[in-house]
């Protein structure tokens, strides 16, 4: 790499420069030459380090990326660590950095906020989203599986058509709401909710994208050994087991595989009500794991170690369970009861939500004497942070949903503040719109579903 | 004037030092300084004497005038002028002395030698009274025996008034004094004769004779015509004898101070002091000099410097003990004191008896009718003395006060971030009913809360999103008053007050097994009420039906009619039991129903008092029932009141208690919350009075918290840490925690119910709004 000749020139600026040497981890956008420290002007925000860029590339004649690419791609850069926000004489104030210290700063793309694609109106508030990437369908394209509180579930395809509806198997006598809803494969659907049975579907997609005559939604079998509703679900699709929490203070694994999955001995199922809706097979848990002492809110399977499951509860826990031995490994007390759980995998971290609208990042490897925690507080007004989803193209960025009517983009780079807000607030009245789900798709982009019946895309 | 004054004066005191009062009679001494400047002063040449009484004196005055006009006269033989004649009567007067200074002296003061007539009596020709005076002899005190000079005693009158009178006047005893011979006869006789010597041709005014002058005044007057010295014995610089001097005398003339009694007021004096005087009054006399326009430009240019503008007040020595002061004088110490305080004869004698140290007081009352008569007080001198004594032998010492710092004798309170956590947002809304909400409840689970509401119906909510699940509607006009769940996890039962019916109801939320449990539980009592029914052949008067075909539809189970409307349920632990207390029903107001018999009691008929609420004791079986103004409590096994609570208050609400047992916390409508402490007094450990309007509801977290939250008409709610410490020696630490608003007051009433999840600290509040809110 041949140094630049000249250094480039500056736009004329007064008040106190600063080197900064820019660099980047990403090929595509990188500088093909090394450009040296470059001067950049403190007092002045980020339009500065933007304009040494493009300046910078315009001037070395042997720069190899379109000057109009890097024109559009707005940049964030990392200045140890932590994403520049703020001026940088401000940033340089702030972290005690002298201004005579060249300043190591890796641009990467900035987060381009999302825009409101589509939103798919339903009839009642929805609990519970999951999308099928379009790989997966015959289709090649993505399919979207809403639950929601009338204890339906419903398959839409990207544009705003209801593929399948699933049938209302729930207790006659009140409308058990869906509480949670996921895709086990490409043609198995999972669903959950205040009726205490977990339910297989078999999920059978129309011939085309137009033609959904065809798409169903069948009931294939019934998982029963939880006593109160089942508040959250996670799968593991190679191994075909699946994880449910439930307000009966346990955890239940099943095998989704109806093959070899156990059977519930029908002796044990005595009541009439059961009998009636027995008719498919009846799934019993490989294990109930207990240890929780309220409702248990949420559950992950380990993305790093087999067989080792998180789990969240109202009685401010996050237990770390090992699933072979169905015993807790690790027991993490926090300060308020938890909702909402995900998993930032390549930073080994877990985000976790609770009742107060916190968002608590915390490792689960370390011993607990070695606990290091970082908290947003408040990170949600109105209590309860009911979702979170980590973005699947950014090990750095998760959203989040609150029941205040907030969906949050964040960056663990700078948790001062969240990078993006999409607000899903009813008009009528500010305390409403609750968000239920956030999903973050590579493809269909951050999905959130809640109180305002609605499940929206923004893209 | 002033030096024959002087000369006068001096003779005169040397009378007056043996006759001693009558030296006011004639000699005036002026030596001080303020007459000195006598004639010259500017006090005589501005003022008129107008307004003076001028009586005698003016004769004196009008002397040289008088003298004037006679030399006027003569003008053209002599030729003398104005100061010249000045001198030579001057000098005459000088000679003549005394008679003419004494004379006013006897007219003006005759009263003294009253005792001595001077006047004889006789008869005059008519028969009449004729008072025939002595001759007035003179008193001439100085060695002077010259004879007495007659003199014209006529005053200042123009001598023309005698030309038709053969006298030109009288002397001093009235005797006519006889015109000169004049005229022809004379002239004649005159011209024969030769020119007396010292003949001037003028008239001596006062004896009416021809002025004649002595060889030596002529030559006294025609050498002060040539300005020279008057005559050879005259020496002009006598040395000046200064009898008051500015040096201090090895001996002084007197070293005592002039005495008053000197100072006597000599008509003239008096005039001078009078004219001094009116000066003064008018403002024409200053008692300093005007500052002309000059100086006062001056005065403006000339630079001041207030040193001590910046002094700031400086503390006293630290070693400063300031005096004990004194009690003020009372009335018995004033010149003029109320009778009562004025001490009779007795009184007198016995202060005036007793020791000086035994005396109450130091002097005795006496009555004055003005300050002015008020005397010396005899024993100042004394009295301050020993009041400096007290204080100089009296050992002082300084008393170091508490420093106690008022903040430090508060309570230690917790932060209130040190007891979190505590409910602090208000999260999911549950919306739903039309009307007010009157009760809710929280399932056991924390999954569900049901509320019932003016509307007649009851909701069951999820907990935590706020999404009504479930509802019955138990009636359209009335209100559901109470709702309360089943306490424990066997069985999932809801029981409901409307209107004047108790409902038990098992909503459908629960898993089979529970619901059958429920089942089971409800279903127990039908077969022993009519198994009981017919060993006693007796029906009991309130009995538990089941409802009507549409509601048992609705997972309602047994209802219970009773007299009048159900304010609250409460539920034993066990679930067996549950009383409710319909406020309006007197003997039948206290109810508690066995759940498992379908049994409805009144073990309460003669209670006092409106009887508001009632609850079961968490582990004793001991009865709580709230009237208007007490809390009674009950022993239920040995059926005795236990005690009685008297919170101090007009109108309890809501009681709860504390899961422990051993503290109540009751809300009154009149704004208080008050804690009870059942090891302590019956009266509150603590009124807690922080709400504007009735508290409605008071809620103990029934499940381990050491919280505690009130529901108030102003639309608020407050929570509260208020922890139960096992030990006896330390009581129950209270703090209030936060004040949680939402709620919208409508019809002046605001939350009107709230409750606990029993696991969280997340408390639910209804409200007249319409509204349920969690809050978190």
């Amino acid at each position: 790499m041949a140094t630049s000749s000249s250094a480039p020139t500056i736009p004329p600026s007064s008040g106190k420069q600063v080197k900064i040497q820019l660099t980047t981890k990403q090929l595509d956008i990188a500088l093909p030459e090394d450009s040296g420290p470059i001067l950049v002007d403190t007092s002045q925000s980020l339009l500065n380090l933007h304009y040494a860029l493009f300046f910078g590339s315009k001037t070395d004649l042997t720069f190899q990326i379109s000057a109009e690419k890097s024109q559009r791609i707005p940049f964030d850069f990392l200045i140890n660590g932590a994403i520049l926000r703020t001026s940088l004489d401000d940033f340089l104030t702030t972290n005690g950095i002298s201004a005579e210290t060249v300043l190591h700063a890796e641009y990467v793309p900035a987060f381009v906020p999302p825009k409101h694609a589509a939103s798919f109106e339903h009839d009642t508030w929805v609990s519970s989203i999951d999308v099928l990437s379009s790989a997966e369908t015959k289709a090649h394209q993505a399919l979207i599986l809403s639950g929601s509180y009338d204890g339906l579930m419903r398959v839409w395809n990207t544009s705003s058509q209801v593929a399948a509806t699933s049938q209302y198997l729930g207790d006659s006598r009140f409308v058990a709401a869906t509480k949670a809803a996921r895709f086990l494969s490409s043609t198995r659907v999972v669903s959950a909710g205040m009726d205490r049975v977990i339910r297989l579907w078999r999920f059978k997609e129309g011939e085309s994208m137009t033609d959904n005559s065809k798409a169903s939604v069948l009931h294939e079998a019934d998982l029963q050994c939880h006593n109160q509703m089942v508040l959250a679900m996670d799968v593991q699709s190679d191994k075909q087991q699946l994880l449910s929490a439930s307000a009966d203070h346990t955890l239940a694994l099943w095998n989704t595989d109806l093959t070899t999955a156990p059977v519930l001995n029908s002796e044990t199922t005595t009541t009439k009500r059961q009998k009636r809706i027995s008719t498919p097979a009846q799934i019993a848990p490989l294990s109930t794991l207990q240890g929780h002492t309220h409702h248990v809110t949420g559950v992950l399977f380990s993305p790093h170690v087999p067989n080792q499951a998180y789990s969240i509860s109202s009685d401010n826990t996050l237990k770390t369970w090992s699933l072979s031995t169905e015993s807790v490994l690790d027991n993490r007390p926090l300060q308020d009861p938890l909702y909402a759980l995900t998993a930032l995998t390549n930073m080994h971290l877990l985000a976790l939500g609770s009742s107060k609208g916190d968002i608590t990042m915390i490792d689960p490897r370390t011993s607990t004497a070695m606990i290091k925690v970082s908290t947003v507080r408040q990170a949600h007004s109105n209590g309860f942070v009911s979702s979170l989803a980590n973005d699947p193209g950014s090990q750095y960025r998760f959203a989040s949903g609150g029941f205040d009517g907030m969906v949050k983009v964040w960056d663990i780079r700078s948790l001062t503040s969240s990078t993006m807000t999409i607000d899903r607030k009813l008009d009528n009245d500010s305390k409403g719109g609750k968000v239920f789900a956030v999903k973050w798709d590579a493809e269909v982009g951050i999905l959130s579903a809640g109180e305002d019946c609605k499940v929206r895309i923004d893209r | 004037m002033a030096q024959k004054r002087k000369v006068s004066g001096t003779e005169s005191t040397a009378k007056s030092e043996e006759s001693g009062e009558d030296a006011s009679d004639s000699g005036i001494e002026l030596n001080g300084p303020f007459f000195s400047s006598d004639d010259g002063s500017d006090l005589d040449t501005e003022d008129s004497t107008e307004g003076f009484e001028m009586t005698e004196e003016e004769g004196d005055e009008e002397e040289p005038d008088e003298s004037d006009d006679l030399l006027d006269d003569s003008e053209d033989d002599v030729n003398l002028t104005d100061e010249e004649v000045e001198a030579l009567l001057s000098r005459r007067r000088r000679e003549l002395g005394n008679t003419i200074e004494e004379e006013p002296d006897t007219k003006t003061y005759p009263e003294l030698e009253e005792d001595e007539p001077n006047y004889e009596i006789t008869t005059d020709a008519n028969g009449g009274i004729r008072y025939i005076y002595k001759e007035i002899d003179p008193v001439y005190d100085s060695d002077d025996s010259d004879a007495p000079v007659t003199k014209n005693t006529i005053g200042n009158i123009p001598l023309s008034f005698y030309d038709m009178y053969p006298h030109i006047g009288y002397d001093i005893s009235g005797k006519k004094l006889a015109r000169p011979a004049k005229g022809d006869a004379l002239d004649s006789m005159l011209e024969s004769i030769e020119i007396p010597k010292g003949w001037t041709g003028l008239m001596d005014p006062a004896t009416g004779k021809p002025l004649e002058l002595s060889q030596d005044e002529l030559q006294l007057l025609k050498q002060i015509q040539l300005d020279e010295i008057p005559g050879d014995g005259y020496n002009p610089y006598e040395p000046t004898v200064e009898w008051f001097t500015s040096k201090v005398e090895q001996m002084p003339l007197s070293a005592a101070p002039e005495p008053k009694r000197r100072f006597v007021k000599s008509r003239a004096e008096r005039k001078l002091i009078m004219r001094i005087v009116k000066g003064i009054k008018e403002g024409r006399i200053k008692p300093y000099k005007e500052p002309s326009a000059e100086d006062q430009e001056e005065e403006e240019f000339v630079p001041r410097y207030d040193l001590w503008a910046n002094e700031a007040p400086r503390p006293d020595h630290i070693m400063n003990i300031p005096a004990p002061k004194l009690p003020p004088p009372s009335h018995e110490a004033s010149y003029h004191p109320p009778p009562e305080y004025l001490p009779d004869e007795e009184e007198k004698k016995e202060w005036e008896e007793a020791d000086e140290e035994d005396r109450k007081t130091p002097f005795l009352p006496r009555d004055h009718s003005s300050l002015r008569k008020v005397g010396a007080y005899a024993h100042f001198v004394k009295d301050v003395f020993e009041r400096c004594l007290d204080l100089y032998l009296a050992p002082r010492v300084r008393r170091s006060k508490l420093n106690i710092d008022p903040e430090s004798l508060l309570p230690k309170l917790p932060s209130v971030e040190e007891l979190r956590p505590f409910p602090s947002v208000s999260s999911s809304i549950f919306r739903g009913h039309s009307g007010r909400v009157r009760s809710l409840d929280v399932d056991p689970s924390g999954q569900w809360v049901a509320t019932g509401g003016e509307d007649g119906t009851i909701r069951v909510w999820e907990l935590q999103t706020g999404h009504q699940t479930w509802a019955i509607k138990l009636g359209a006009d009335e209100a559901v008053n109470a709702v309360s769940w089943r306490p424990g996890h066997d069985a999932f039962i809801l029981a409901a007050a409307h209107a004047e019916s108790l409902y038990m109801l098992i909503p459908p939320l629960c898993s089979p097994e529970l619901e059958e449990a429920s089942h089971t539980i409800l279903d127990a009592g039908w077969g022993y009420s009519s198994t009981s029914s017919t060993t006693t052949t007796k029906k009991p008067q309130y009995p538990w039906i089941r409802p009507s075909a549409a509601l048992s539809a609705k997972q309602t189970y047994t209802k219970t009619t009773l007299r009048s409307t159900i304010k609250s349920i409460s539920w034993h632990r066990r679930g067996n039991y549950l009383s409710t207390v319909s406020p309006s029903g007197q003997s039948s107001a206290v109810a508690i129903h066995t759940l498992s018999k379908h049994l409805t009691q009144f073990p309460f008929p003669r209670l006092k008092g409106l009887p508001q609420t009632a609850s079961f004791h968490p582990n004793k079986p001991h009865f709580f029932i709230a009237t208007q103004r007490t809390i009674k409590i009950y022993d239920l096994t040995q059926q005795l009141l236990l005690k009685t609570l008297q919170p101090g208050a007009r109108w309890l609400s809501s009681i709860s208690i504390h899961p422990g047992g051993d503290n109540v916390l009751a809300s009154s409508y009149d704004r208080r919350l008050l804690w009870h402490d059942l090891d302590l007094d019956n009266k509150p450990y603590k009124t807690l009075r922080y709400h504007d309007k009735a508290i409605r509801s008071v809620a103990f977290h029934p499940g381990g918290f050491p919280l505690f939250v009130d529901a108030s008409d102003d639309g608020t709610l407050q929570v509260f840490h208020g922890s139960v410490v096992g030990d006896l020696m330390e009581n129950a630490k209270i703090v209030p925690l936060k004040m949680l608003r939402g709620h919208k007051v409508t019809g002046a009433l605001g939350v009107l119910d709230v409750g606990w999840d029993p696991g969280r600290p997340w408390c639910v509040s209804v409200g007249a709004d319409g509204l349920g809110r969690l809050w978190v």
